[in-house]
């Protein structure tokens, strides 16, 4: 039977090849030998095509050959069956993952059925931080941290640490933004009994031209939206063609929020982002309040489809999973860390005696 | 003028040969008259009733006009010629009308129990307010309420009241407020570095800043509004007396203080 997966192989010794941080080229890791990726994708399509026919084939046996407990629908159209190509071993993944590793071998392991009725991205940003780069920062991340506790820091181990490519709408725009602003400005005139404070109030309408360009909206329903804009932002000037070579080592997953439903958060970064740049031009006042009386009008836009690097790390404190995640270029570590609510007591404690003590000593000195 | 002078001044040594020839000078001598008749008992018991207690004597004189006298030299006469009878002390509380003042003069026994500036503001800061809304009887009242109250913490301590022997509670309250301030807003900051996990609400890292351009300006005014805040005066009404004391016309033999109302 024709394999249903593509394991991209060294064409020198065949040891799986893993796309390496910061390269333009794959590189063996076994034998050394370096492969440009052109090359590698001419190679490896003709097996892509085979592997994506013969996993359609398979699928259509799929359903009528089901053994043991049937599937419900909705999950077999979740979890999804592929032969790994190096070992025979039967993996399972979710409806979206696009490449992943075999979990017996280790295999980096495409799945190009996954890739039709689908987008192709436009752009890829590769991995430049290593996994050991990321537990390092992750390390980082925890130092200084007064409310940590102290058996987290002690025995922590990261439990599961991968790295996968995020699919990710890049939003351009340039847009024609009118606002108004409520501006007031006030004199004082002091005579011999009173304050006299006038207070001048005007509508002020700032018309102007802006652009926005490439903002990153994720395109995964599984991600936590808050973590991956927390990672932003991405350096796009290492963006590149999207080529699968990249995907090889790493976990990639296809969209599940598409294009459309992603505007709303990028609309609303937009327009916040130009009442803001607007407000900065209303000038020789005292106070600008802002108003709901805002139009925005794209006159030109565009989306482009890009994978993005992000290490998922995640660590278990408690019996409580605790995930991480680091920006695979930059290197920016996001995550939420658990809080030692007896040491956070303790500091207040100390703090509030501290300042009392003061406020008191300043008591018995004035008297 | 000279004879305005000469009035006020005949008046005031009128009213001081008055308080001389009257061997047991009366708890109030209301010369301004100010006070009811019912009025008049009311301030007479509650002082009557102080002196009794501690066997002093304390009284309260008013006076429309002093001339120009000041209030301090002319309480401490009180005190030297009408006032002076009292076993543990002397004590009398001066109103001038005219120039709407207060003055309370004590001899040198009670000089140790209505100790300082302290002492005297002790008193007046809780009388004065009602001087100033011109309600006498009451303002008398808590002025003998209040020398009662420094007679009985001198009886009790052996020695006069002053501030700095009574338990500051507002600075204590204060300071554990500025603590309980102070660690709360620690707790958010240290709370805050547990987790850098934010939604991005606006999109300025991707804004391109040279293609920005400002097509068009336009301020329309739409109305003003006018506030008045008066600033405090300085006149004849002393609306912002709180009962310090600004005068003083201590001496060796003479305690208290004034002010105006």
């Amino acid at each position: 039977m024709a394999d249903t997966s593509v394991s991209y192989k060294c064409l020198c010794c065949g040891a799986p090849l893993s796309f390496l941080p910061g390269a333009d080229k794959v590189t063996c890791e076994y034998c050394g030998a370096e492969l440009d990726i052109k090359v590698v994708e001419e190679i490896f399509a003709k097996k892509e095509a085979a592997a994506a026919q013969a996993q359609a084939a398979k699928e259509r046996k799929w359903n009528t050959a089901a053994a043991g407990n049937e599937w419900e629908k909705e999950e077999a159209e979740m979890l999804r069956a592929f032969t790994c190509s190096s070992c025979g071993a039967e993996i399972v993944s979710d409806g979206n993952t696009m490449a992943t590793e075999c979990c017996y071998c280790g295999n980096p392991t495409m799945l190009p059925s996954r890739f039709h009725g689908m987008l192709k991205p436009d752009f890829i940003i590769p991995f430049k931080k290593t996994k050991e780069e990321a537990v390092a920062a992750l390390k980082k991340f925890y130092e200084g941290k007064k409310l940590l506790p102290n058996a987290f820091t002690a025995n922590n181990r990261v439990e599961a640490i991968q790295g996968m490519y995020v699919p990710f709408w890049l939003f351009d725009a340039d847009i024609d933004a009118q606002c108004m602003y409520k501006a007031s400005r006030s004199t004082a005139v002091t005579t011999d009994d009173e304050v006299i404070t006038t207070t001048e109030y005007y509508n002020c309408q700032r018309d102007g031209a802006m652009k926005f360009e490439r903002i990153p909206v994720d395109g995964s329903e599984k991600m936590d939206d808050a973590f991956m804009e927390s990672i932003e932002p991405f350096d796009y000037r290492e963006m590149a063609p999207f080529s699968t070579a990249y995907l090889t080592g790493y976990l990639a997953d296809k969209y599940d929020v598409d294009a459309e439903a992603a505007v709303e958060r990028a609309d609303r970064r937009v327009n916040n982002s130009a009442k803001m740049c607007l407000a900065n031009t209303v000038e020789g006042y005292d106070n600008i309040e802002p108003t709901d009386d805002c139009t925005i009008v794209k006159n030109d836009s565009a989306v482009h489809y890009a994978m993005a690097p992000v290490w998922i790390l995640t660590t278990r404190y408690n019996n409580d999973p605790y995930t991480f995640m680091m920006n695979g270029q930059t290197g920016k570590v996001v995550g939420s860390l658990p809080v030692d609510y007896g040491k956070l007591r303790n500091y207040c404690i100390m703090v509030f005696v501290i300042a009392a003590l003061l406020g008191l000593a300043i008591v018995y000195l004035a008297l | 003028m000279k004879k305005i002078f000469l009035i006020l001044t005949l008046a005031a040594a009128m009213l001081l040969s008055a308080a001389t020839a009257l061997a047991a000078a009366p708890s109030v001598m209301d010369n301004a008259n100010l006070l009811s008749p019912d009025e008049l008992i009311r301030v007479e018991q509650a002082l009557e009733q102080c002196e009794r207690e501690y066997n002093v004597r304390i009284g309260v004189v008013t006076a429309a006009s002093i001339g120009d006298q000041k209030p301090g030299d002319f309480a401490n006469a009180l005190i030297d010629e009408a006032y002076n009878d009292g076993v543990n002390g002397n004590m009398v509380l001066l109103q001038v009308i005219d120039q709407r003042k207060w003055y309370i003069s004590t001899d040198k026994k009670l000089k140790e129990v209505i100790v300082g500036n302290e002492g005297v503001e002790y008193m007046s800061k809780a009388f004065v307010p009602y001087l100033k809304k011109e309600d006498y009887a009451e303002a008398y009242i808590i002025y003998a309420n209040k020398a009662g109250e420094l007679l009985a913490y001198y009886e009790e301590n052996g020695e006069g009241w002053t501030p700095d022997k009574e338990f500051p509670w507002l600075g204590v309250l204060g300071s554990l407020a500025f603590g309980a301030l102070a660690a709360f807003i620690y707790r958010l900051g240290l709370l805050a570095t547990m987790s850098n996990v934010r939604k991005q609400v606006e999109a300025n890292v991707y804004l391109n800043k040279e293609s920005f351009s400002l097509l068009a300006t336009e301020d329309t005014y739409m109305y003003s509004t006018v506030s008045v805040v008066p600033l405090a005066k300085h006149n004849n009404n002393n609306n912002d007396a709180d009962g310090s004391v600004t005068d003083s016309s201590s001496d060796g033999d003479h305690g208290g203080g004034g002010g105006d109302y």
